[in-house]
């Protein structure tokens, strides 16, 4: 459904993306992970044609038959929240905050379709009610900042769902919000995943949150893709050197054995305690 | 004896209208690694705000090493400050951006000893952190987030604290850069004999840094124990779903 072949982004003659081959299938929830700067979100933002107009772009991205590099500005404004999606990591800051919460979870749908006013209306409120907005008659007319964080972040989700896109591109969605929360988005894309077969790239820089929505991990490094394969296989038997070292980087919550070896090592002083 | 004692604090901001610290009561032990967590607006920062000395506590009482916190205060504000140091989140804003770093870095001297270091105890500093003392001319502009955050511990440590509140330290850095920030803070706490009181939203930094977890919710502590109690057998009904939240995203390795 995506393929990305052959591909580069520079700027002034400096390559800030190199990818050889990079493909994902329909319903498939594909994993994007490394450290800033590693060109992850670059890579996602060329995906919709929304990197500055700075940078130059080389190579192909076949989504859907539909070749996106060069394709001019109202081909891919159709695309985007259409049949690409995304949602970012910081939604108090993707939100509009002049704007009323239904109104904008009913901008895509304004754009993409021609549904009558009220038909919206009542497709925004079962939009929010999937994403799991407690009372969405009463959010409708609320504005962004009388939401916590998580209700923003399922606003911004039951606005990339709206016009059941083929791809969700999700960018960091859970790390501006706290643990608990975090559990839920994670549930909640994966579950809009596969009752719609929605693909999904997942761009984060936690292997755990990776670990828990993907089944195919690509892990990057300065702008290359230094491996890629099944989530199970690049966890417990990773190939690459930089996939070793960012696994063991990746603190994990320590188990009753592990907390008993740092208590050994870690803490050795004795208080009579 | 408890180093640090707090005692049925209760604080509010200006113009709220309730209490961020509602009613808290705890004790930290001398030279023990403590992690106040919780999720964003439980009070975790507010409370390290408030046992340091930033903050005063509209009610209850604040002891630090036997001594009424703002008693001491009021008598001798640069000996308070010398006991305890802080550590923010964001080391970017923790920095002047028009001082260098040699600047930066003595101003702790400068104000609480009253005297300007030489270019080699800054520079012993800047070794002990794992920079080069060549750093020592540039603006903080020019150090990525990990070296910037490394010369705040410097900074820290430099006027030989007892304590030291690290608020989310390595939050904003990424995941290489904050291993080796937590390590470079566990061999300073050992090798200078430190309490550290660590906040964190993060359970995985907290089991590996710390011996003891205080568990905050909504301006109160929901739980407090050694991090195996908090991590394996948690009690509260709260923790019990913190944890879990937290171990569903955590990283999971067959071997």
């Amino acid at each position: 459904m995506l393929e990305i072949k052959n591909f580069r982004i520079s700027i002034a003659g400096k390559t800030l993306v190199k990818i050889n081959h990079l493909a994902a299938e329909p319903g498939e929830r594909l994993g994007l992970v490394g450290e800033s700067g590693s060109g992850k979100t670059l890579t996602v933002l060329s995906i919709l044609g929304l990197l500055p107009s700075m940078m130059d772009v080389e190579g192909s991205i076949i989504f859907d038959g539909k070749e996106l590099v060069g394709s001019p500005e109202n081909v891919l404004a159709k695309i985007r929240g259409r049949d690409i999606a995304m949602v970012f990591q910081d939604p108090s800051r993707s939100l509009n905050p002049t704007m009323k919460i239904g109104r904008q979870v009913g901008e895509t749908l304004h754009l993409h379709t021609d549904l009558s006013k009220s038909a919206i209306k009542q497709k925004v409120i079962e939009l929010m009610k999937s994403v799991q907005l407690p009372d969405p008659e009463k959010l409708y007319t609320r504005y962004p900042h009388e939401l916590s964080g998580g209700q923003q972040q399922r606003v911004m989700i039951a606005m990339a769902i709206a016009c059941k896109p083929k791809l969700l591109i999700a960018d960091e969605p859970t790390t501006a919000l706290d643990v608990t929360v975090q559990q839920g988005i994670l549930k909640l894309i994966l579950q809009l995943s596969k009752e719609n077969d929605m693909a999904v790239i997942f761009v984060s820089h936690n292997l755990g949150v990776v670990q828990a929505v993907s089944e195919r991990i690509a892990v990057m490094n300065s702008g290359e893709i230094v491996e890629i394969g099944p989530t199970s296989t690049i966890l417990d038997s990773p190939s690459a050197t930089y996939t070793k070292e960012l696994i063991g980087a990746n603190p994990s919550i320590p188990d009753a054995q592990e907390l008993n070896r740092l208590l050994g090592t870690r803490f050795p002083t004795d208080r009579g305690d | 004896m408890a180093l640090i004692t707090a005692s049925n604090l209760n604080f509010r901001y200006p113009l709220s209208t309730s209490w961020t610290i509602n009613d808290v009561s705890l004790s930290i032990e001398a030279g023990t690694s403590v992690g106040i967590v919780g999720e964003s607006g439980s009070g975790k920062s507010t409370i390290i705000r408030l046992l340091s000395g930033l903050l005063t506590a509209q009610e209850g009482e604040v002891t630090i090493d036997g001594r009424n916190l703002n008693e001491w205060s009021k008598e001798s504000p640069r000996e308070l400050r010398r006991f305890g140091q802080l550590v923010f989140q964001s080391p970017r804003r923790s920095f002047d951006p028009r001082m260098r770093l040699a600047r930066a870095l003595s101003e702790p001297i400068r104000a609480l000893e009253k005297r300007i270091p030489n270019a080699d105890e800054l520079g012993s500093w800047m070794t002990r952190v794992g920079l080069s003392p060549s750093l020592l001319g540039r603006y903080p502009h020019q150090l990525s987030g990990g070296q910037l955050q490394r010369v705040s511990l410097a900074r820290a440590m430099s006027i030989g604290p007892k304590v030291l509140y690290a608020d989310e330290p390595t939050s904003s850095l990424d995941v290489s850069v904050q291993a080796q920030v937590l390590n470079l803070l566990m061999e300073l706490r050992t090798d200078l004999g430190l309490t550290l009181v660590l906040v964190t939203h993060d359970l995985a930094v907290v089991g590996r840094m710390c011996e003891r977890i205080i568990v905050m919710r909504e301006g109160r502590v929901v739980e407090e124990g050694t991090t195996g109690d908090i991590l394996i057998n948690p009690k509260h009904e709260y923790t019990v779903g913190l944890v879990e939240a937290a171990k569903a995203v955590s990283l999971k390795l067959t071997k």
